[in-house]
C-alpha cells in the first residue's frame, strides 16, 4: 500500500499514457514476436493482449520506466508459460485418445528448428535475430544475466547448426 | 549463406507473414479495468485456500454430496484467484500490481444472500454455482455533494455512486450481524482510491477501510460477505456475492 501511495497520480497516468501509445505502435510487432515463439497466430493475439493488459493494470501503481521493453517482457514470459501449459494439454489429451491430431501451420524448417529449441534458447535467437535485439536487451527480457544470454545463444546456434547443416560464423 | 543470416532470412519471413488487426484501446483499457478488479477481489485469496484445503479434508471423509458441492466451490474459489483465468502466473515483469487487503473470498448462502444479512443493498453480482453470474442492472445512484470532510458509507450504500475531492477521505464501515461476516473493502483502482487502512474483525463480522481520493478518475470500493452457514461443519458453498460503490474523484 505504502508502495502505491509513492507514486505520483501524475506518473501513474503517463505510465498509462506510455502503455497505450506503445500498443497502438507496436501491437503487430508484438503479435509477430510472440507468433515466432510460440507458432501459433490466434495463441499469439491472446498473449499480446494479455500482456498489454497486464502491463496497464499494473502501470497504473508503479512509475514509468521503458514501457516497450516491459511490454516484451511480459510478451516473453506468456509465450513461455502458454506454451507449456499447451503441451502439458497435448499430453493429457493424448492420454485420454488415442487419435489426436495436431494441425500444424505451415512453417519453414529454419522456423521449426528455432521452435523445437527449449524456450530460452528459442526466445533469445529471435530476440536477437528478428528484433535485433542487444544481448543487455535480451537479457532484460528474459530476466536473466547477459553472461546467460550469450551461453544460451551460443548453446542454440551450435543446436541449430548441426541440424540445418550449416556453419556457424566465427 | 550463414547461420545467422539464414536466421534472419527465415523468422522474417515467418514474422512478415502474420497480419493482424489491432484492436481499439477502449478494448485494451477494459481488458485492464477488469484484470485489475479481479486482481482487487482476489487479493489475499487465503480464503481460496483454505477452501480447497476444506475440500481435500472433506474428500478424504467421503461425503459424496459435501464432495462434489465443496469442490464446485474450490473450483470457484480457485478460478477468482487466479485474475486472468489462466493456471500461469506469467506476464509482466512484477507480476501483479499491488493490491489493497481485502481478506478473501467470501460467499452467501443462497443467490438470494444480498438482500438478506445485516444490509439490505443487493449484490453487484452474485456467481452462481454452475458458473454463470448474475449481475445486478441499474445500480441505485446518489451522488453525495463533495465536500472538504470524510465521506462515510456503509453496507446500505452498495450500489450507490459517491463523489469525492482529490486528497478528500472515504471511510467504508460494514457492521456484520446475524452471524454474516464482511470482508475488508478494497479498490479497483489504487491510482485513482488509494487504500489507506483497514482490517476485518472475525469475531464480530465487521469491516473498515479507509481510502483516499489520489487522482481524478472513477474507481470502486467493493467487498463481499460470509454467511453464517459457511462457518458450519462441513462449511456451505453458496453464490459469491459482490458488493461495490463507485466513487468519482473530482
Amino acid at each position: 500500500v505504502i508502495a502505491e501511495m509513492d507514486v505520483p497520480a501524475s506518473d501513474a497516468v503517463d505510465a498509462q499514457t506510455a502503455i497505450i501509445a506503445v500498443f497502438e505502435a507496436q501491437y503487430v510487432r508484438f503479435c509477430r514476436l510472440a507468433y515466432l515463439l510460440t507458432g501459433d497466430a490466434g495463441r499469439a493475439e491472446e498473449v499480446v493482449m494479455d500482456a498489454f493488459a497486464r502491463s496497464l493494470a499494473a502501470w497504473r501503481t508503479r512509475a514509468p520506466g521503458q514501457p516497450d521493453a516491459y511490454v516484451r517482457r511480459a510478451v516473453v514470459n506468456l509465450c513461455r508459460n502458454r506454451r507449456r501449459r499447451s503441451w502439458l494439454e497435448r499430453r493429457h489429451a493424448r492420454a485420454r485418445t488415442e487419435d489426436v491430431v495436431m494441425v500444424a501451420e505451415p512453417i519453414d524448417h529454419v522456423w521449426a528448428a528455432v521452435l523445437a529449441l527449449p524456450p530460452r534458447q528459442r526466445a533469445a535467437i529471435v530476440l536477437r535475430y528478428w528484433d535485433d535485439l542487444s544481448e543487455a536487451q535480451i537479457a532484460a527480457a528474459l530476466g536473466c544475466s547477459p553472461g546467460t544470454v550469450k551461453s544460451q545463444l551460443s548453446k542454440a546456434r551450435a543446436t541449430l547448426s548441426g541440424v540445418l547443416g550449416v556453419e556457424e560464423d566465427s | 549463406m550463414s547461420l545467422e543470416d539464414r536466421l534472419r532470412q527465415s523468422l522474417g519471413a515467418a514474422g512478415r507473414a502474420l497480419h493482424s488487426d489491432r484492436p481499439a484501446v477502449s478494448e485494451l483499457e477494459a481488458r485492464a479495468h477488469r484484470r485489475r478488479r479481479r486482481t482487487a477481489l482476489a487479493a489475499g485469496s487465503g480464503a481460496g485456500v483454505v477452501v480447497i484445503a476444506v475440500a481435500v479434508a472433506i474428500f478424504a471423509a467421503g461425503s459424496p454430496h459435501a464432495r462434489d458441492t465443496t469442490l464446485g466451490a474450490a473450483a470457484r474459489a480457485t478460478s477468482t484467484s487466479s485474475p486472468a483465468g489462466h493456471a500461469d502466473n506469467g506476464g509482466a515483469p512484477g507480476g501483479q500490481p499491488p493490491t489493497t487487503a481485502g481478506v478473501g473470498q467470501v460467499t452467501g448462502t443462497t443467490p438470494s444472500v444480498g438482500a438478506s444479512g445485516s444490509g439490505s443493498s443487493p449484490p453487484a453480482s452474485v456467481v452462481h454455482p454452475n458458473g454463470t453470474t448474475t449481475t445486478r442492472p441499474g445500480s441505485t445512484t446518489t451522488t453525495a455533494p463533495a465536500t472538504t470532510g470524510d465521506v462515510v458509507v456503509t453496507q446500505d450504500d452498495a450500489g450507490k455512486t459517491f463523489d469525492l475531492r482529490v486528497g478528500q477521505r472515504l471511510i467504508v464501515n460494514l457492521q456484520g450481524s446475524g452471524g454474516w461476516d464482511y470482508t475488508e473493502p478494497a479498490s479497483d483502482d489504487s491510482a485513482v482510491l488509494a487504500r489507506l487502512s483497514g482490517g476485518a474483525d472475525a469475531s464480530t463480522g465487521d469491516a473498515t477501510a479507509t481510502f483516499r481520493g489520489q487522482a481524478v478518475g472513477q474507481a470502486h470500493a467493493m467487498w463481499t460477505k460470509d454467511p453464517p452457514c459457511r462457518k458450519a461443519n462441513p462449511p456451505c458453498m453458496p453464490p459469491t456475492a459482490l458488493f461495490e460503490v463507485t466513487v468519482n474523484v473530482v
